[in-house]
């Protein structure tokens, strides 16, 4: 099991949010390597090392996975339920990161145990804060079940 | 001297003569042996001779003496007896004239020889004028009469004769008592007018009681003990039929039926045992060969050393045909109350049938277990002249199996069934043997042991929609007082059936409709859930362009301001801005149209908990305008949601800081107010206020009344507090003028004591 205990995979099929994204990284100096996927499907591979993403060196598995719920092909709940039953991926962080505040959407979240639901910030403002939290908590504070410092 | 003087005094005279020579013989011896001195004996001879002469002498002076007595004694016994003689014919004679009775003589030649005072009242006449006269000389009219007659026969049969008279001159009856003398006839005049009216009194009295008996209406009679009929009044007579010399000729068990035999010998064991029999009733046989009931009674009757039964006769046929009539008409009453009892159940059971079917089972079972027929069954008149059969009962009799009724003009229309229904009138078949009518049923019915039926139209505004058919196995079973309840019962019927068919109508139209509903529902629910796809899609594909111009616009300002004048920088400025306000925007409608959506089940809420976590949304809001805020505690537990809630209050929060006056610190004052089932939470602040004509407005969708430069906001707001506070069964409503600011409440359900118990379980569920 190759985790990178630094990658950050961002499930997000919209470009304009994976670079503001990536701006917001950027703007708080969190160097984190960020693998994204556009689609369902296209996460599953990278997690379940299909074709190029078997190359875990270039693609290891991530240390948070930021999960888009509204996907083409595949949707975040699907690629959620689907990480909660393979055991290599079980205990990944995921958080959701998504648009809909709508209850069952939350609520099947959380039913498939992901670790936080996000809804997305709609101020650059709020985004940045939200990648500083996610640093402090998810990636320093947090314990997770593969990566001890 | 006469023969019996000589003969009473010759004993005498002999006796002397006798004792006289005995005494010569005898004294001289016996003297001569007892004194042999001759001196004594001559002494003795002497005394004894004087003796003897003064024994003589005293013996002839007795004898003497009795004869002289016994002479003046008859003297004078005949002295006596002549003056009683005379006195006791004086007293005759005084008697005769004294007496009430009359005594006349007559004698041989029929001339009054003596006439006594009474007599000759009687006859009117003077005593002397009568006297020595010739009496059918005097009294020529009375020849040929009964004392006439009389008078000769005592006088020729010479026996006594006894003839009553009556005197119209001293108005009374008379005995008259003719005895034949040698030499006339003596007739006594007894005066019998007492006896005769005693005789006349008896009659009268014999005459009223045999008018009694006679006119008895209670029939009387006597007959033997051999039954035969001694005496017999009219009534009993009439009783019976006959005369009454014809009843006489009759004896009791000529009118007695045979059968009445061992219960006459009873009655007769009775009568010799008690002296009585009775009252019994039985029946006797009327000259016209009918029986008639009686009811008798009697005893034994001693008359003339003859042993009679005198029995009272009363006719009853009336009274127990009176009897009858009373037990048919409480046997009548009774039917009537049954047949009224079962009535009132049909009409429950029947109020409670809505399916035509069911009626139809409800009617015949009634008809069979309440009513009492043997077979009941419904039809309906179809319009192609069948008569189709809806229920009968009971279930199990295969009568009605193969049985095609009509009720056209077919020969299965031609049965009671076609015809009640075809005319609308009962058809009774009193006896379904000889009705041809019932013809090709007959067979069927006389397997099932039918003996009569009925038939009963079912009439629901003058047409007949179909029969009630009856059948029994009784053949007088349909009489005019049962079928006066199975026609009512038939209407009921009718009624109904009736009301089922509009029953079934409407509830058709009602699943037809409810059918469209659901349909519609269904619809409805598509463009719901398109509704809330595109809800969705506008939440999130929509706002994703929203975001990327807020982010990128603010990228541009931050990474690019150098290259951007002051008037690129305030459009992008502006892109920045109207993309906010736009994301607030349609969050707002996607809050607002979630409320719809989300399920919001009341529980116990504590208000200070909704209000303290509303506060806490709104906290930067009220740092930021340096608000004031008052609860006024405790507050009430209410029934409500508490996301929904807190949304709503924190709403209600918002508008207070915002719409104040600018300068003036907001001031909020949260108080609690308990009505009957109801709390109301006061929200009170010193904002700006609101006009009254505004105060229904400001509840609807995208309703302002402030341009958005001053007081910004997306106008949906307190839509959404209504929506919330209705979701939850509540209300909202506001107190406002521009001078006091404004009073927002909202109303929920106060908790009642079973939602207290729901709390504590609630909360030991928390804790």
């Amino acid at each position: 099991m190759s985790i990178n205990c630094n990658t950050i995979l961002l499930v997000e099929d919209n470009p304009d949010d994976v670079a503001l994204f990536r701006r917001a990284l950027q703007k708080a100096a969190l160097d984190y390597p960020l693998h994204v996927v556009g689609d369902g499907e296209a996460a599953i591979a990278y997690l379940s090392g299909e074709g190029h993403y078997a190359d875990r060196s270039n693609y290891p598995l991530p240390r948070l996975v930021l999960l888009d719920l509204k996907l083409p092909r595949k949707s975040g709940h699907e690629v959620l339920e689907w990480v909660r039953e393979q055991p290599e991926t079980r205990r990944l962080t995921v958080v959701v990161l998504t648009t809909s505040r709508e209850t069952s959407d939350i609520t099947r979240a959380y039913d498939h145990c992901a670790n936080s639901y996000l809804v997305k910030p709609f101020s650059f403002d709020g985004l940045m804060e939200m990648v500083r939290a996610l640093d402090s908590y998810w990636l320093k504070l947090n314990e997770s079940a593969e990566c001890h410092h | 001297m006469s023969r019996t003087t000589l003969a009473k005094v010759l004993p005498i005279t002999l006796i002397y003569a006798g004792c006289a020579s005995l005494w010569i013989v005898t004294s001289d011896q016996l003297l001569n042996k007892l004194f042999p001195d001759p001196d004594v004996l001559t002494r003795a001879q002497v005394i004894t001779d004087w003796s003897f002469v003064a024994l003589t002498s005293v013996l002839l002076l007795w004898l003497l003496r009795r004869e002289l007595k016994a002479r003046s004694r008859l003297a004078a016994n005949e002295r006596t007896a002549r003056t009683e003689a005379e006195a006791a014919q004086q007293h005759l004679v005084s008697i005769m004239e004294r007496v009430s009775d009359g005594f006349v003589a007559l004698d041989d030649a029929w001339r009054f020889s003596f006439i006594n005072e009474k007599a000759a009242q009687l006859f009117g006449r003077r005593r002397e004028d009568l006297l020595g006269k010739h009496i059918w000389t005097e009294f020529p009219d009375a020849i040929g009469q009964t004392g006439y007659h009389a008078y000769r026969k005592a006088g020729t049969g010479q026996a006594p004769v006894v003839i009553e008279e009556y005197y119209p001159l001293v108005e009374r009856w008379f005995e008259n008592r003719i005895y034949p003398a040698a030499d006339g006839l003596s007739i006594f005049f007894q005066d019998v007018t007492a006896r005769k009216q005693a005789e006349a009194a008896l009659s009268s009295s014999e005459q009223y009681h045999r008018h009694l008996f006679e006119r008895s209406p209670i029939g009387l009679v006597l007959c033997r003990m051999n039954g035969s009929l001694a005496d017999a009044n009219a009534a009993f007579c009439g009783v019976i039929g006959r005369d009454v010399a014809t009843c006489l000729t009759l004896s009791l068990q000529d009118i007695t039926p045979l059968e009445y035999a061992d219960q006459d010998r009873v009655q007769m064991e009775s009568l010799r045992r008690t002296g009585r029999y009775g009252p019994y009733e039985k029946e006797f046989l009327h000259k016209d060969g009918h029986r008639l009931a009686v009811r008798l009674s009697g005893l034994l009757l001693d008359r003339d050393g003859e042993t009679y039964i005198w029995s009272c006769v009363e006719d009853i046929t009336e009274r127990q045909r009176l009897d009858a009539s009373l037990r048919e008409s409480e046997a009548n009453l009774q039917l009537r109350l049954t047949m009224l009892h079962a009535l009132y159940l049909g009409a429950q059971e029947l109020a409670r049938s809505l399916d035509v079917h069911q009626v139809g089972e409800v009617v015949t079972r009634i008809c069979v277990q309440t009513f009492g027929a043997q077979l009941a069954w419904v039809g309906s008149a179809d319009p192609d002249g069948r008569v189709q059969r809806l229920a009968h009962h009971p279930i199990e009799v295969d009568y009605l199996r193969n049985m095609q009724v009509r009720w056209d003009a077919t020969p299965q229309g031609y049965g009671p069934t076609g015809q009640a229904i075809r005319a609308g009138v009962v058809v009774v078949v009193p006896d379904i043997e000889t009705d041809p009518a019932f013809q090709p049923w007959r067979d069927a019915a006389h397997a099932q042991g039918f003996r009569s039926s009925a038939a009963l139209p079912l009439l629901s505004r003058e047409r007949a929609i179909g029969a009630l058919n009856l059948y029994s196995n009784q053949s007088g079973f349909f009489i005019p007082e049962r079928l006066e309840y199975f026609q009512a019962f038939a209407q009921l019927t009718a009624a109904a059936l009736e009301n089922a068919r509009l029953f079934q109508q409407v509830r058709q139209h009602s699943d037809d409709l409810e059918q469209r509903v659901t349909e519609r529902t269904s619809q409805l629910t598509e463009a719901n859930a398109a509704l809330e796809a595109f809800a969705y899609s506008v939440a999130h594909d929509l706002r994703a362009p929203l975001r990327a111009m807020q982010g990128f616009s603010q990228a541009l300002i931050e990474d690019h301001a150098t290259q951007l004048d002051a008037e690129a920088r305030d459009y992008v400025l502006r892109i920045d801005r109207a993309a906010r306000r736009m994301d607030e925007l349609m969050r707002d409608i996607l809050d607002y149209c979630r409320l719809d959506r989300v399920e919001i089940t009341g529980r116990p809420l504590a208000l200070e908990t909704a209000i303290d976590a509303a506060l806490h949304l709104q906290e930067d809001a009220l740092r930021t305008s340096a608000a004031e805020v008052l609860v006024q505690r405790p507050l009430p537990t209410v029934l409500g949601h508490h996301v929904t809630l807190v949304q709503a209050l924190s709403n209600l929060i918002s508008n207070a800081i915002k719409f104040v006056a600018p300068g003036v610190c907001p001031r909020l004052e949260f108080t609690a107010e308990q009505r009957p089932g109801w709390v109301r939470l006061w929200l009170a602040d010193n904002g700006l206020g609101i006009a009254a004509d505004h105060h229904q407005r400001i509840f609807r969708v995208f309703e302002r009344l402030h341009g958005i430069e001053t007081y910004p906001g997306t106008g949906i707001g307190l839509a959404i507090v209504q929506k919330a506070l209705s979701r939850m069964g509540g209300r909202v409503g506001v107190e406002s003028s521009h001078e006091t600011g404004s009073r927002f409440w909202i109303e929920l359900q106060a908790l009642r004591s079973n939602d207290e118990h729901k709390l504590q379980h609630h909360s030991a569920g928390r804790r």
